[in-house]
């Protein structure tokens, strides 16, 4: 039995019956960290001893009968830039390389509290400022499928360790695609919650308004069993909703008769890898065989969608940095540098104009949501590319690698609704695809429920990579 | 009593009473860099005048040397028209969502 591929849900059901222990769990991914890195450079910190200890601790409470529940004693890691009191937060920048956050972040502690144990913070684009995974400061993260391409970003690291088996999951955080495109380019599950329903409570900012963090994960269960750790109301957290929190695992065994899934067709609209489309379009026609009724829907402001979500993210990240940017511009990373700089130049006009457009979005996607309970359709037109590839071919266009990772997970980040990519097939050179699935506002249960039924009737969840390690 | 031009004529006269701060070129363009790339489907678009990007840097704290000034203005030169995808669409009555707040149950 391999302790470092197990997902959360069957270590935990191990634990719970005392068949092994949160100590030996430990020691495996921690000799699993040691076997993999530096090459896949997932880590900033490492936290061996203090991993150990809280192992030691969680083994006496489970073995005393004060069991937390089901994250008790698994092993997580958190991007490196969720504040953990007593633990430096680099964000990604050496600038913050000795920077010590005297509190915790309000989903470190609540993972705290049910008992997750964790065993560092992991590498992340810096300020979470691009989707490829690429850090000058702390090295580029590698994609365990293939350790020349991109993992993707900006929670590379996250998607590296959870993916290798370094850690039993992790935490992102998805402002532009950012836990939905290293999900998929590593071949994992990961949930971009609604806006609002985890706090962002002492995490850096990248856009307020459009920052989500979430779980990413080996399985659909997984990403479950941490909303049912994490999600609720956090005063202290200005976005924060008030809202009921389900209990997420109820829904994963429904079956996903009648459910409607819409197929919005803009995305085929642009340029899509044919293998990805071949496996997303297979994906859907799954969904159908299960039960599920799908309509071909048309989202007219799709495409715009992408340019005003950036125009916002672009508009809110220089100003969260703009001291920064001012004294040691010097000290970024040439490329977020630009991005910075590039902010700079939208005026206050346009940042309105980008938040009314918003709105017309968001009152169009609720439209959608009228006639359907999901939306689907790729994650990322592409499979992971070389690290330093700037541009690729797709059929008989070149394009940028950047825009095109985040074409389609943008809209979500704009309109806030929950969306989750699940694994749906592998290209001709092995490299995982994924499918993403959207809900409506707060209906995260829905959203897993589908994952959930598309992943019990298919196996690529459980390909692993690295196995001769 | 003449009814007020819609709020898209008043946007465009404001630009054309600015011409050093962009000028209209025609469609179709395709953006590039972090912003993505957009099929621009407005008539007219709008890009950033070099001069202008030059004084507006200046203003704005940006005085480095010529070669990192003129990266800069390469980007953002592709991205000024993404900015003013916004701009271009038809927003009448609709206000700006500055804080994202879901409606409550």
């Amino acid at each position: 039995m391999n302790l470092c591929y197990l997902s959360a849900g069957e270590v935990s059901r191990l634990i719970r019956k005392r068949e092994v222990s949160p100590v030996e769990v430990v020691k495996a991914h921690l000799a699993r960290v040691e076997a993999l890195e530096p090459p896949l450079n997932s880590f900033i910190t490492l936290l061996p001893e203090q991993a150990m200890e809280e192992a030691r601790v969680a083994e006496h409470e489970i073995e005393s009968g004060q069991y937390r529940g089901p994250l008790h004693g698994i092993p997580i890691g958190l991007k490196d830039l969720f504040y953990v009191k007593g633990v430096r937060n680099t964000s990604g920048s050496k600038i913050f390389d000795h920077f010590i956050p005297d509190y915790d972040s309000t989903l470190a502690l609540k993972l705290r509290e049910a008992g997750a144990i964790l065993l560092g913070k992991l590498n992340l684009h810096q300020f979470a400022y691009g989707p490829t995974g690429e850090n000058p400061d702390y090295g580029n993260m590698h994609n365990p499928w293939d350790t020349e391409r991109i993992p993707g970003g900006s929670s590379g690291g996250s998607a590296s360790a959870t993916a290798s088996g370094q850690c039993t999951l992790a935490m992102g955080t998805d402002t532009g695609g950012s836990i939905r495109i290293p999900s998929a380019l590593c071949g994992l599950v990961g949930l971009k919650p609604t806006y609002g329903r985890l706090s962002r409570y002492g995490m850096t900012v990248l856009s307020w308004s459009q920052d989500h963090p979430g779980p990413m994960a080996r399985t659909v269960e997984d990403c479950a069993l941490v909303m049912n750790a994490v999600a609720g109301y956090d005063p202290r957290d200005s976005s924060s909703a008030n809202k009921s929190v389900p209990d997420f695992t109820q829904s994963l065994t429904e079956n996903i008769k009648g459910l409607r899934v819409g197929v919005p067709k803009e995305p085929f609209e642009d340029p899509v890898d044919s293998e990805v489309e071949h496996f997303v379009r297979n994906a859907i026609e799954l969904l159908g065989k299960l039960g599920a009724t799908i309509h071909e829907i048309s989202w007219p402001l799709y495409h715009e969608s992408k340019a005003i979500a950036s125009t916002i993210l672009m508009a809110e990240a220089t100003a969260y940095h703009s001291q920064l940017m001012k004294r040691q511009g010097s000290r970024l990373d040439p490329k977020v540098r630009l991005r910075l700089e590039a902010g700079l130049l939208i005026s206050a006009v346009d940042y309105l104009q980008a938040q009314r457009a918003r709105r017309l979005f968001y009152q169009q996607s609720c439209d959608l949501f009228k006639n359907v309970d999901l939306l689907a359709g790729p994650t990322v037109p592409i499979t992971a590319c070389n690290i330093g590839t700037e541009e690729v071919q797709i059929g008989n266009t070149r394009m940028g690698v950047i825009p095109l990772l985040t074409q389609h997970t943008r809209p979500y980040n704009l309109n806030g609704f929950p969306a989750i990519t699940v694994p749906c097939g592998f290209s001709r050179n092995g490299l995982p695809v994924g499918f993403q699935l959207a809900g409506k506002p707060f209906d995260e249960a829905t959203v897993l429920r589908g994952a959930s039924a598309y992943e019990q009737a298919t196996e690529w969840h459980q390909r692993r990579p690295l196995t001769s390690k | 009593m003449t009814s007020p031009p819609p709020p898209n004529h008043i946007r465009f006269r404001a630009f054309v009473l600015h011409p050093t701060w962009c000028r209209a070129l025609p469609s179709p363009f395709k953006g590039e860099g972090w912003v993505g790339e957009e099929e621009d489907e407005m008539e007219k678009i709008i890009r950033l005048d070099k001069e202008a990007f030059l004084s507006m840097a200046k203003v704005l704290g940006l005085e480095e040397e010529d070669s990192h000034l003129e990266e800069l203005y390469t980007y953002v030169e592709k991205l000024f028209p993404n900015f003013k995808v916004a701009g271009g669409m038809d927003l009448k009555e609709i206000e700006p969502m500055l804080i994202l707040v879901l409606p409550k149950e």
